[in-house]
């Protein structure tokens, strides 16, 4: 095995939109963002990880991670994605998962929310991710300990564990409008407003149809409407399709944790599964798509859109998975002359 | 809505028109901010009071300041906005916001903070005050950084795309919202992006809200304003150098 590289992703803008506003949503400190990547490092270094690619912002977590650098530690090589502009956009994430990949990442750790996560699924190819929720909604990333992430992620990069075992392909949503083409991890839905604006979704009134890839009644977000009528466990190859409407008049309203700190009902019209392969044009000629809970695409008067439950997403990190499957091959452990004399 | 987005149109026209007509008086042109600053003044009225960086004449115009009152200040005139005031802008704007807070009339204060205010011990001072208080203080900083530093004190920080005027409104619209209802102050981060004027106009003849001819019309008819604001002289005397140099007690 050559070069063993692995890439951490940190969105800087992650936890800082609108629904600290309009809900009582988090605020995950820039400081925090990159403690948790100081961490990654500790933990791949531990792993005999060669080298680490972390992407750079204008929000301070590369610079804090270049200062600690400077100050010494028992990190792999780390070096920063540098080779594109910094645009303050989400093609920052788009770019920096790009090279990465080029690198010959093995695992890529994505640092954001859904919407972080969504941007790296998107450009990661085959490599596996390991999104942790550093944002808003969290539904597919995982809140989890840094350091036990990066100790999975580093075993997976340097091939003491087979991939194979441990990581999964998800299942993705895919929107197709005239001039783009989306994906999403969790849900798409249509809401009539018609700007993308400050991006997230929070007034359930404006919303008429919603699909999902999954839908389990403790998750947060839209996803958690079909969670408590038609739950979905992320292990079905189905996804769900909602028809929506205003409460009042539908025959099933919902109260739904739609966003951190909003609990909001929402009317239902009806269900149905979602079937993967099967393509479904939307109902609605006009609004704006959210995917994963913020507004992205915005359709002209007319435009039509489609929307498909496709299985070939990207492949997710099991960490539990991992970690038992380090313990399994005594991975992280070592038997001393003491040990043996005992075993004796 | 319509109506909303003419006004917002000719407010972004006139800014640029402006800054274009004065760039040879007045140094670097504020281009490129008028989204943003649109997006925050639309939702202001009679009762609130803003305060923003020298040259960021962009404000006062959204504001609904006459442009020649702009210029009267520009070019030194006793006609002026501030009486040539400048600096302390987050502190004026907790002292405006305090009154409107007393005087329960629903009033706001929105200080516009550029790259300069981002350390300066007063800025600090007055965003811990604000949320001490509970002021009805928005501040917009140009600068990043701020929405993770007010989450210590306790103050709701959002990032938006200073280009898009949609989500700046959207975002200036829920934050003074709060304001008025007595929930306390906001810092809104604007993050930087170009050509938000640009996008505001394809967005809107995109989508149908607006025809061309209309925006071409607002086009003609506000460089026709700033065209006879800039050759108009000017009724007032200069000012005395001298005068407001130092604050007066």
């Amino acid at each position: 095995m050559g070069e063993t590289v692995a890439g951490i992703v940190a969105n800087p803008a992650s936890g800082r939109d609108i629904r600290r506003l309009v809900a009582q949503a988090s605020v995950f400190p820039t400081a925090e963002k990159a403690n948790m990547v100081q961490r990654l490092l500790a933990a791949f270094a531990v792993t005999g990880l060669d080298r680490a690619l972390v992407s750079t912002d204008l929000g301070g977590i590369s610079a804090a991670v270049l200062r600690a650098l400077g100050r010494g530690g028992t990190w792999p090589k780390v070096d920063f994605c540098q080779d594109d502009p910094i645009t303050g956009t989400a093609a920052d994430t788009t770019n920096a998962v790009r090279r990465m990949v080029e690198a010959g990442a093995g695992v890529i750790v994505v640092l954001g929310g859904d919407g972080t996560a969504r941007v790296a699924a998107a450009a990661c190819e085959d490599v596996p991710i390991l999104a942790l929720s550093t944002g808003t909604n969290n539904v597919f990333p995982q809140v989890r300990e840094a350091t036990v992430a990066g100790l999975a992620a580093g075993l997976i990069a340097t091939g003491q564990i087979d991939p194979d075992l441990v990581t999964h392909r998800v299942s993705v949503l895919e929107v197709v409008t005239k001039a783009r083409r989306e994906i999403a991890l969790v849900d798409v839905c249509v809401s009539l407003s018609r700007h993308i604006g400050a991006r997230a979704l929070w007034d359930p009134s404006s919303l008429t149809e919603l699909y999902c890839t999954f839908a389990e009644p403790d998750g947060i977000g839209l996803s958690s409407v079909p969670g408590h009528l038609c739950p979905s466990p992320r292990s079905s190859p189905d996804g769900v399709a909602l028809q929506l409407g205003p409460v009042g008049e539908t025959p099933y309203v919902v109260h739904a944790p739609i966003a951190p700190g909003l609990v909001r009902p929402v009317g239902v019209r009806g269900w149905g599964l979602l079937r993967p392969g099967v393509r479904v044009e939307l109902a609605a000629a006009g609004g704006v798509i959210a995917l994963d809970g913020e507004r992205e695409l915005e359709l002209k008067t007319g435009e039509s859109a489609f929307v498909e439950l496709k299985p070939d997403g990207p492949w997710v990190v099991d960490v539990r998975a991992a970690m038992a499957e380090a313990a399994r091959k005594g991975l992280l452990r070592t038997e001393t002359d003491q040990g043996k004399e005992r075993r004796r | 809505m319509t109506d909303a987005l003419r006004a917002a149109y000719r407010v972004m026209c006139t800014i640029r028109a402006f800054e274009e007509r004065v760039h040879q008086e007045s140094g670097r042109p504020a281009t490129g901010e008028e989204a943003a600053t649109a997006g925050v003044c639309l939702h202001l009225d009679r009762r609130d009071v803003i305060a923003g960086a020298h040259r960021r004449h962009g404000h006062r115009i959204a504001k609904g300041v006459d442009v020649r009152v702009v210029l009267a200040e520009l070019r030194g005139r006793r006609t002026r906005v501030a009486d040539g005031t400048l600096g302390g802008v987050s502190l004026l704007v907790c002292g405006a916001a305090l009154a409107a807070k007393q005087q329960d009339n629903g009033g706001v204060g929105v200080a516009f903070l550029a790259d300069g205010a981002a350390n300066p011990g007063t800025t600090a001072e007055a965003l811990n005050l604000a949320c001490a208080w509970n002021l009805p203080a928005i501040f917009v900083a140009e600068d990043s950084g701020y929405a993770d530093r007010v989450a210590a004190l306790g103050m709701p920080g959002v990032i938006v795309d200073g280009a898009d005027f949609f989500a700046v409104y959207e975002a200036a619209g829920e934050a003074i919202g709060r304001a008025r209802r007595g929930a306390g102050p906001t810092l809104i981060e604007i993050a930087p992006g170009e050509g938000g004027f640009e996008r505001f106009r394809a967005r809107v003849t995109d989508s149908g809200e607006l025809p061309e001819q209309v925006l071409d019309d607002i086009d003609a008819d506000v460089a026709k304003l700033i065209e006879v604001a800039a050759v108009t002289p000017l009724a007032t005397a200069p000012d005395d150098p001298q005068t407001d140099l130092y604050a007066r007690y």
